[in-house]
């Protein structure tokens, strides 16, 4: 096994930038339609009735096509939350420490039974609890993307 | 089932954070030592199966670069993208179609190579989690602990004691990467916050190693080995994809891969039947959860089940004597890894970390995917019959 250390090679570069073209899909793409017109759609599975948001094609339990959309209240309540005093570096992937923490949370959003991922702001980190109620607060400019939800914020 | 199928023989590597060495290599020296402790060569193998991830070898369909280091060339091959335990599966199924007799079965990965926690952001669903980049593997592991804790009035210190129990086994596991000197409940709380409640210490660490096994079918097992490991179950189950869609407050997908695995080798009873659990957790609190699920106490009872000091290495349920993935985590080869420490305990060959006790039966499990998606566990037995 060689003992070369990194120094005594120069660096090989491999890299190549990959751009990959993924569709939305079809219900994605009405989900980002509603939310540039600052709206939260969800979709609920003709068999259990479980609603979905983000929606999803396809309720996983009863293995069914969901079909009814339906608009959903802007707001919710925190069903977990963690307080992240780091994040992940773009370039390595390791963890660098953030100058102050921030909170990222699952939010049940109300009248659905799924939650979405997001970031908790206008709140401090020590204040956040489990089923504080929730609201989401719109970018000022919604482009029809994940953006549009700029953060949630504590119910005011 | 008319065919059986036993681990005759085994090899990992020395877990490290930067080994002086190259996949190749890692690959190499465990195909060739597990060859070596069946006493056959690579004409003896009929199959290969490489457990190694696209993403973190930086190359699609990586296995067709490692098939010279896993003895593999113009041989019967393929690759499992998924935890090496599901390449073991994969392995005694195709030993039991009859076609097989003998398969050697590598994983490995080396984090020193990729870039940390990247390929997880990666795995993510593109068009909503990808691109707002919350969540990840360390994000997604800190929900769950947040609402299993809450759900079950678990604390941070019952956290920092699975890290205690497990790296304080580590120090007697010469393969182990984490060594902690003198480790205490105050050196894992002092270590660095993550994502609350997740500490540096109670989470695994980027590792570079791997593992090998070898399978053999019954009519040719005693030609191999005089102390084969027998697979007497095995079950695996695959939980939702979205965080936001799962039951957050217990593994489901364990609780059913252990439920198919206990039927099919008899195990009545996990408390009584089995004798060493080796478990993949990534995260210090999915040790509690995985304790629930497979059976080992109610549901909510993990951090009690820890406090009664039965799961440490000298108690009625040793979990981890080997101190599990926080003491090292090469992704692809973790679960293989629990496989080959659990032989290792049967055959009364794991040294300075081998449990007083005689162990006849032993739990191997693997997972894959945020809050471990996908599990799958192992019932092994060892003896003559």
């Amino acid at each position: 096994m060689s003992s070369l250390s990194k120094a005594d090679v120069g660096e090989v570069r491999g890299n190549r930038d990959a751009e990959y073209n993924y569709s939305v899909g079809m219900y994605m793409e009405k989900f980002f339609k509603a939310s540039k017109e600052r709206k939260l759609l969800g979709i609920r599975c003709p068999v259990c009735k479980k609603t979905y948001v983000p929606p999803r094609m396809i309720c996983e339990s009863c293995f069914a096509e969901t079909k009814e959309w339906t608009e959903l209240q802007p707001k919710g309540t925190v069903l977990t939350y963690t307080v992240a005093h780091v994040n992940v570096d773009g370039a390595n992937g390791v963890l660098n420490d953030l100058a102050k923490p921030e909170i990222i949370a699952l939010i049940k959003i109300a009248g659905a039974d799924s939650a979405i991922v997001h970031r908790i702001c206008e709140a401090k980190p020590d204040s956040i609890k489990i089923s504080a109620p929730v609201e989401i607060v719109w970018a000022e400019e919604t482009c029809g993307g994940p953006s549009d939800i700029k953060y949630f914020r504590p119910t005011k | 089932m008319s065919r059986r199928v036993a681990i005759v023989a085994y090899a990992q590597t020395k877990h490290e954070p930067d080994k002086d060495s190259t996949r190749e290599f890692m690959i190499q020296e465990v195909a060739t030592g597990a060859l070596r402790m069946a006493g056959i060569s690579k004409a003896d193998v009929d199959t290969v199966v490489n457990a190694s991830g696209d993403f973190l070898d930086g190359r699609t369909i990586s296995n067709m670069k490692t098939v010279a280091s896993s003895g593999a060339y113009l041989k019967d091959e393929s690759k499992v993208e998924m935890d090496g335990a599901f390449a073991a599966f994969y392995a005694y199924t195709r030993i039991l179609t009859g076609n097989h007799s003998v398969a050697l079965v590598v994983g490995e990965s080396m984090a020193s190579c990729y870039p940390g926690y990247i390929p997880s952001i990666l795995s993510l669903d593109t068009s909503f989690d990808r691109p707002n980049s919350f969540l990840h593997e360390i994000s997604a592991a800190a929900l769950q602990a947040t609402y299993y804790m809450h759900k079950y009035g678990i604390t941070e210190s019952q956290l920092a004691k699975v890290a205690v129990k497990n790296l304080r086994n580590a120090r007697m596991n010469p393969f182990a990467l984490r060594s902690i000197q003198g480790i205490s409940m105050s050196t894992i709380l002092k270590s660095r916050m993550l994502y609350s409640p997740i500490r540096e210490l109670c989470a695994y660490p980027f590792t570079d190693g791997a593992c090998a096994l070898v399978l053999a079918e019954e009519s040719k097992v005693w030609q191999l080995t005089d102390k084969p490991v027998w697979i007497e179950g095995v079950g695996f189950c695959h939980d939702s994809y979205y965080l936001g869609e799962r039951k957050l407050s217990e593994c489901e997908s364990v609780a059913l891969a252990a439920k198919t695995a206990y039927k099919m080798a008899g195990v009545k009873d996990p408390k009584r039947d089995i004798d060493v659990f080796e478990l993949h957790e990534n995260f210090s609190y999915q040790e509690l959860m995985f304790y629930e699920a497979l059976g080992l106490c109610p549901k909510g009872k993990g951090g009690e089940t820890l406090d009664a000091r039965v799961t440490e290495v000298n108690g009625q349920l040793p979990v981890n004597p080997s101190g599990g993935a926080l003491a090292a985590n090469p992704v692809h080869a973790t679960g293989l890894i629990r496989l080959c420490e659990v032989a290792m305990q049967i055959r009364g060959e794991s040294g300075k970390h081998q449990l007083k006790k005689k162990v006849r039966t032993g739990l191997a499990h693997g997972q894959h995917g945020l809050c471990a998606q996908d599990n799958i566990v192992f019932i092994l037995r060892g003896g003559a019959e």
